[in-house]
């Protein structure tokens, strides 16, 4: 068994959970609002709702042609429960981490960016207890959580919250900006350091923990998408037109294709989940996929198309696994 | 089949028999069999020159001979050439009596179109079909008409569709558009107006949802995308256009016949109307009012030119396409290329195209 296969598994809890259906209708109304237009760029599952609906009187003022339609009370709780119960899974996936370096587990926080302070709600029901554990566990050992308290302890690193905060999110943003084919450059010279180095180390461990934050993340989109959907979004042969740029990089897989969108597949955003199917004889291609980036098309005369670049989501729902395990 | 060779040609009706003119020699023979693993017998070797040397033949006097007996000549030259290809492609004689197909209303038409050729038994028509159109099992009895034959020639579709107003074609010509991110293929929804339900045309087009997408309809187009890794479907005319073929519904079974098979079914019935009912084909070519005529003479020219490319491009296994193109010149210029140099980040801003030497 693997993180992965465990998020599968708990993702058809979800599907079973009593709240579910009423999430979901709530969710899909939204979605097809402006709401639904503002939330897709926050990229934080169900808390974009929830910030678009803090930040509403801020937004209509500077967006003077929107009008927010505000969310019922009834909706915000449904949501605030969904997402505070979302926060308890991934605190608890990271207990070793945070009884061990307190300081990091804002750091690899995915929501940490948002000022949003969840009002006083209920737990929620998307997960049960014991499914919600059996979870935690599972994550309890991955590699990265193990590879940052071990790398700390081998450098004697010493960060406060706030800089493990910034240097977490430089380096996220960094991997991200180089794209899916490429490794960041001056990641690749840290490499080429020895490997007892400080430099070294110090990058290990800003490494395991930007890792650690990825796979929350990734985690939470699969039971945000589980929310919405029975099936992850799949691309085969039925839909794809085209597989381009394939690399294989020091720090995960990418991919790009092309696709029609229609009946089996309409819109990927970017951040949804998305499996691959598809023989490519001589080099076969994992199945789990995050889009990274989206471009879609559609004339008169050329029908439409829609082009992903994809970054492939590991065993441990890693999208840098590469670089967990080289540096 | 969708290796294109091209052949540049000043002349594509006198080289396509150049091409296929090497195999009335026996040691090209031997070579071709060899090649593919068969045993070269004498006879056989005799046998296959002798056709290609009779086909050529009987083509060239279809070519010199009025329209009162060149479809029969073409018929000749085209049973012959199938006769020497289908020795090579099976590597022995094939053992056919009869043409496999009669024309039973013959004596009763009104119009070339309303001749029908009915399959019978085992005979060249279908060990024909069997080497030259893999799956076409064509159902004893079930009647074919000329209609159905001439519709089913890409090269002759706007013809065919000014000749009978009613009729529906068989072919549908397709786009290829080619962009710098990707290609894709498109049917006009003009080309679908004689359908009185165009999406049973595509439904009725044989491995369409095997080679595409699920057909994507715009206001103005059907656009096609090829699935990945899939074969191709679809013909090419004479002037390189692609068409996809409605398959043929006979008693509900589904038939799509290659352009070889077609032609030859069409040369038949001409041939055998020409021949053997002189009282209607004479007053036909002579005082036709119609218009049938134009259409008749464009499929015996469509097939003198392009029947016997079509064989030899089975011969080769490849799709021979004759084109008149300078030799010699390797153009730079294009846009491509310069796209090309600036992704490479060399520099050719300043340099005139004549200072180039």
């Amino acid at each position: 068994m693997s993180i992965r296969s465990d998020a599968y598994s708990i993702c058809k809890h979800v599907w079973d959970s009593p709240s579910r259906e009423h999430l979901k209708s709530v969710v899909r109304k939204l979605q097809a609002s402006e709401f639904g237009y503002l939330a897709q760029g926050q990229h934080a599952q169900i808390l974009s709702f929830l910030v678009i609906d803090q930040r509403k009187p801020e937004l209509e003022k500077k967006l003077q042609l929107l009008r927010i339609i505000p969310l019922d009370d009834e909706d915000r709780i449904l949501l605030s429960k969904a997402h505070k119960q979302i926060l308890q899974l991934n605190m608890k996936c990271i207990a070793p981490l945070s009884a061990e370096l307190p300081q990091c587990v804002k750091a690899v926080d995915p929501y940490h960016k948002f000022k949003y302070k969840l009002s006083e709600v209920p737990d929620g029901d998307i997960l049960s207890e014991e499914v919600l554990g059996k979870m935690a566990k599972s994550f309890n050992e991955h590699p990265a959580i193990k590879a940052a308290i071990q790398s700390v302890k081998a450098a004697t690193i010493k960060m406060t919250e706030d800089e493990y905060i910034k240097a977490v999110s430089i380096f996220y943003e960094t991997l991200i900006k180089a794209g899916a084919y490429d490794a960041p450059n001056h990641i690749i010279n840290i490499m080429f350091s020895h490997k007892d180095s400080l430099q070294r180390t110090i990058a290990r461990h800003i490494t395991a923990l930007t890792c650690i934050q990825a796979s929350l993340s990734v985690l939470d989109q699969l039971i945000y998408q589980a929310i919405l959907n029975n099936k992850l979004p799949l691309l085969d042969k039925n839909n794809i037109i085209e597989i381009g740029q394939m690399s294989n990089n020091l720090v995960g897989n990418g991919l790009f294709l092309s696709y029609q969108p229609g009946e089996q597949l309409s819109t990927v955003n970017i951040s949804d989940i998305v499996l691959v199917k598809i023989e490519t004889p001589g080099l076969p291609l994992g199945e789990l996929w995050q889009a990274q980036a989206v471009h879609r098309e559609y004339s008169q005369e050329f029908g439409s198309c829609a082009e992903l670049t994809l970054r492939e989501v590991d065993e441990n729902l890693n999208l840098f696994g590469h670089l967990l395990e080289h540096i | 089949m969708s290796d294109v060779v091209y052949i540049n040609s000043e002349n594509a009706a006198k080289d396509q028999w150049k091409l296929l003119a090497q195999y009335a020699y026996p040691k090209n023979i031997v070579r071709y069999l060899q090649q593919h693993g068969f045993v070269h017998l004498e006879k056989l070797v005799e046998y296959i020159a002798g056709c290609f040397r009779q086909s050529e033949a009987y083509f060239i006097a279809a070519e010199n001979s009025p329209i009162y007996i060149s479809p029969l000549l073409q018929y000749y030259g085209a049973v012959t050439l199938l006769a020497g290809a289908s020795a090579m492609a099976r590597g022995a004689q094939l053992t056919i009596k009869g043409h496999g197909m009669i024309i039973p209303n013959a004596a009763n038409i009104k119009r070339i179109a309303d001749a029908q050729i009915i399959p019978r038994g085992n005979g060249a028509l279908q060990q024909f079909a069997d080497i030259f159109s893999p799956g076409s099992s064509f159902v004893n009895g079930e009647p074919w008409t000329m209609e159905e034959i001439l519709g089913s020639v890409p090269d002759l579709k706007p013809d065919f569709e000014n000749c009978y107003q009613e009729a529906v074609p068989y072919t549908i010509p397709i786009e290829v558009v080619k962009r710098d991110r990707d290609s894709l293929e498109r049917i006009s929804k003009k080309d679908l107006t004689r359908f009185e339900i165009p999406d049973d045309a595509l439904a009725n087009i044989e491995n369409l949802l095997h080679s595409y997408l699920i057909p994507e309809i715009t206001n103005q187009y059907v656009i096609l995308r090829r699935k990945i890794n899939s074969s191709e479907i679809g013909v090419y005319s004479l002037f390189n256009r692609k068409h996809l073929q409605i398959a043929h519904s006979k008693k509900g079974k589904k038939l799509t016949p290659s352009q070889i098979i077609i032609m030859f079914m069409g040369m038949f019935s001409l041939g055998f109307l020409s021949r053997y009912h002189p009282d209607f084909w004479n007053p036909f070519v002579r005082s036709d009012e119609t218009g049938e005529l134009l259409l008749v003479e464009k499929f015996i020219a469509v097939c003198q030119r392009y029947f016997p490319n079509l064989v030899l491009n089975e011969i080769q296994e490849s799709r021979i396409q004759f084109v008149n193109k300078t030799e010699g010149t390797v153009d730079l210029s294009t846009p491509s290329f310069a796209r090309h140099l600036n992704e490479n980040s060399i520099d050719i801003r300043g340099v005139s195209k004549r200072e180039v030497p």
